[in-house]
Parts: C-alpha cells; structure tokens; sequence
C-alpha cells in the first residue's frame, strides 16, 4: 500500500489520541507526543513508524513537576517535531481555531483499521471484569458531545461498530461479540508493550 | 499496559439441557430433534484447520442478525447432542454470541 496514505492513518490514529500540534505567536506549528516513563515502548513504537515522514527528535526523558502527584514530579518521554510543510498542512486541517476540532473529512479518508489501532492504543482500553472483557472505553471526553456523535456515527458506517456514550462523555462498546471483533481489528497493529 | 490486548474467554460448558430463544419466525414442532439437525451448520463458522472461528465472515454474517430490534422470542427448552455441545462451547468463548444467537444463525444460513 501506498506509504504516504500509510502515514496518513497514523498520524490520524495519533491526532484522535494522544498526539497534539503546537504554534507558539507566528511561529510555524510543531507536532508531539508523550508517555509516562512505563509506556517507552509505545512512545519508541509511533517515533520509527512516523520518523521517515517528519522531522522527529527519538524520544527524550524528561521529569516536570506535578503538585497533583504524591512524588510531586512526573517523568516521561517526549517525541516533538521540528517545523516541516506536512505539518504546517495538517495544523491547518485539525486546529482550525488553534483548538483541536476534529476534521471529519480527513477521518473519511483515514480512519481505517490501524488508525483505529492507534487511537485505541493512546486513548483506549478494555476492561476486564470476573475475566471476561466488560467493555471498550475510548477516552474521548476531550471532544465535545457533537463530534463524539459524529464519531459514533463515522464508527458505525466504517466498521459496523456500534459505541454509545457514557456519562463521562467517553465512547464504550458493551456488546461482547463487538468487544471480540473491535480487538481483532486493532491487533496487528498493537505494539509488542500491549500485548 | 497489558490492559489494552484482548484475553481469552473462559471455556464455559454448555449445559446438557438449555433453553434457547428464537425468532417467531423460526417454528419449530419437534425443538430438540430440528436444532440438533441444524447445528451442523456452526461447522461453517470455523476456519480450514477447524479449531478457531473465522472472526472476519462471522462479523458480516452475525452483524445484520444482531441489528434486528429487540422482538419477542419464543423458548423451547431442548436437549444438546454431546456432539454439539464441545462447539458451541467453543464457538461462544470466541465469539462471545449468545447460544440462542447461534442456533438463530443455524437456522438462518
């Protein structure tokens, strides 16, 4: 397949996820990414699969201080861009108001599998109970309630899943036989820290 | 962050004498005789080395059977074959469909 389109994807999976673009004043924009120490292996895994697009640094250890935690500090790894054309273009299609707004068209076009892949893996998890999986949560309670609507609806036409909102205005999917085939979808593209 | 991969279900027997819920659609005068005819069928969901269900086809097969609204369903209590019961058992740990669900399709493909 097409390696641009690739890119494509999962630069949208990561969008929807954890990924954010930043402009500072006039300067051009810069895109990043970062995990909690724990999930190296993540932030490893989306930096060699996105490094031959963008100008990536590999990701660097930092500590911040945090008063909301016990220890006071948090530590993790951080991916960030330096400023390139693609990213420029893509600032422009997802942060219309320098507020993340989610570009349905682009999702029309690039949300398949392993973008939804990517999503999960940032934004998503299932949760076991009594050993049997309960249900997928998909952490979109950054979105507003419209777009999620959306999301549910573009999740329904792409892939035939049928996710609900919460009262925590997150996406779940409840159905087990749903839950099985949600996560035979994602599964190739799991880094080998989820599985 | 192994909370993110999918687990195995557990291996739950099937019991020996159930009671499955149908569509009306499906009349049935002898239940246990014309189920345990048609659960053959559930052979057709399994891949070509014959242990693990083929979850891409099922999806498309089960997913117009899963959006049918909510109706009355008729119970008939029955009595699994022995043979049978190994591959529901199997076939819901993977699928995680319903038996009910499973005999509907047997009717239905």
């Amino acid at each position: 397949m097409d390696q641009q389109f690739n890119f494509y994807t999962r630069i949208c999976g990561k969008l929807l996820g954890d990924g954010c673009m930043t402009k500072q004043g006039n300067r051009k924009p810069r895109f990043q990414f970062m995990h909690r120490t724990e999930d190296f292996g993540s932030a490893q895994y989306c930096y060699e699969r996105l490094q031959e697009f963008l100008p990536l640094s590999p990701p660097t250890y930092s500590k911040v201080v945090d008063t909301r935690l016990i220890k006071q500090y948090s530590e993790r790894y951080i991916v960030q861009s330096r400023t390139h054309l693609t990213i420029t273009n893509l600032y422009a299609t997802w942060y219309p108001q320098r507020k993340k707004v989610i570009p349905f068209d682009f999702l029309k076009s690039y949300l398949n599998e392993e973008a939804l892949s990517w999503w999960y893996q940032d934004d998503g998890h299932v949760k076991i109970v009594n050993g049997t999986m309960n249900k997928i949560i998909l952490s979109t309670d950054s979105f507003t309630a419209l777009e999620n609507e959306q999301l549910i609806q573009l999740l329904f036409k792409k892939f035939k899943l049928r996710f609900s909102v919460d009262g925590q205005n997150r996406l779940i999917l409840y159905n087990q036989f749903q839950i099985i085939y949600f996560l035979k979808l994602v599964s190739p593209w799991l880094s080998p820290a989820m599985k | 962050m192994k909370r993110k991969a999918a687990i195995m279900l557990p291996l739950k027997p099937i019991a020996k004498r159930t009671t499955v819920y149908l569509p009306p659609t499906i009349n049935l005068r002898k239940p246990t005789a014309e189920i345990n005819d048609k659960l053959v069928r559930l052979h057709s969901l399994l891949c070509e080395e014959k242990k693990s269900v083929c979850l891409h086809t099922i999806f498309k097969e089960f997913e117009q059977l899963l959006s049918v609204e909510d109706m009355t369903r008729v119970g008939y209590q029955i009595v699994i074959q022995e043979s049978h019961r190994d591959l529901l058992a199997r076939v819901r740990q993977q699928t995680g469909l319903s038996v009910s669900l499973l005999v509907s399709y047997c009717f239905i493909a």
